[in-house]
């Protein structure tokens, strides 16, 4: 009785010989490129660059005032200023 | 086997402008393989419904990852290794629907035709069926073997599993299709 591997040898090798459908799915393939591509690379880089500017902006405003209050004497002349008399 | 070792001058340029955001680039390319990838997907299905929206989804996903193309060998190399990862999906995501087992014993039973007495056509879908009563990791393995004539290497590259697992699936695989075989009544020596 004949041995399956030998089958499967001969079953390929005949199989080989097909020749699979033309296709042409170039067309197709932009469409959808153009729908799935282009969206997250442009809104993440907007994203990326408009989270450096904020984080830039946010540092630059809180620093002088970061600087104030580690300054005793700055706190000192706050409080006379504000709260004494 | 594709002969060529290194990327052609014109799949160097077709890539640099795709990446570059130029769809005509990209589109140079896919009319270039989309012949030889769609051979390749037929494995996974014989239908051409289905054939043709594998071969874009190989398409889509290789623009996905395209920056990540190194040039150290041929564009259609690494295309085909998208390729075995995209109708591997496609099978494991069938497996889950379908019930494997059925009408096995018809498929083997209808071997009993001899190969040689088959069309190309007849062959390439007895031997799909057949295969396609295994696991999708199983039918991997023998595909690329049988149908796409790849040697352990090739295997490994393409299914991105290490060549020591290509071997010890390959042998599996190959136990599992003979004793299907001999369920079926078939591969067994006839006793006296």
């Amino acid at each position: 009785m004949a041995d399956p591997l030998k089958i499967l040898d001969d079953l390929s090798a005949r199989a080989r010989r097909e020749d699979s459908p033309s296709i042409d799915v170039s067309s197709r393939v932009i469409l959808r490129l153009s729908r799935e591509a282009r969206a997250p690379v442009w809104p993440m880089a907007l994203v990326a660059s408009g989270t450096a500017v904020a984080a830039l902006a946010v540092l630059n405003i809180s620093r002088p005032l970061f600087e104030m209050l580690m300054d005793p004497w700055s706190v000192f002349f706050v409080m006379a200023v504000h709260v004494l008399p | 086997m594709d002969s060529a070792e290194t990327v052609s001058e014109e799949d160097q340029q077709d890539i640099a402008d795709s990446l570059a955001g130029d769809g005509e680039g990209y589109a140079r390319l896919v009319r270039r393989y989309q012949g030889k990838v769609a051979a390749q997907m037929w494995r996974f299905t014989r239908d051409s419904m289905i054939l043709d929206q594998l071969v874009q989804d190989v398409f889509v996903e290789a623009y996905m990852s395209l920056k990540g193309f190194r040039g150290r060998a041929p564009f259609l190399h690494w295309l085909r290794r998208v390729a075995t990862r995209v109708g591997f999906r496609y099978w494991k995501s069938r497996a889950r629907k379908e019930e494997r087992e059925e009408a096995l014993k018809e498929t083997i039973l209808n071997l009993t035709a001899a190969p040689e007495t088959l069309t190309p056509v007849e062959a390439a879908d007895t031997l799909y069926q057949l295969l396609g009563k295994l696991p999708p990791k199983d039918r991997l393995v023998l595909t690329l073997f049988y149908f796409e004539q790849c040697d352990i290497h090739e295997i490994s590259a393409r299914a991105g599993w290490n060549r020591p697992l290509v071997k010890v699936r390959l042998h599996r695989a190959r136990k599992k299709l003979k004793s299907l075989f001999e369920e079926a009544g078939m591969g067994r020596e006839r006793d006296g």
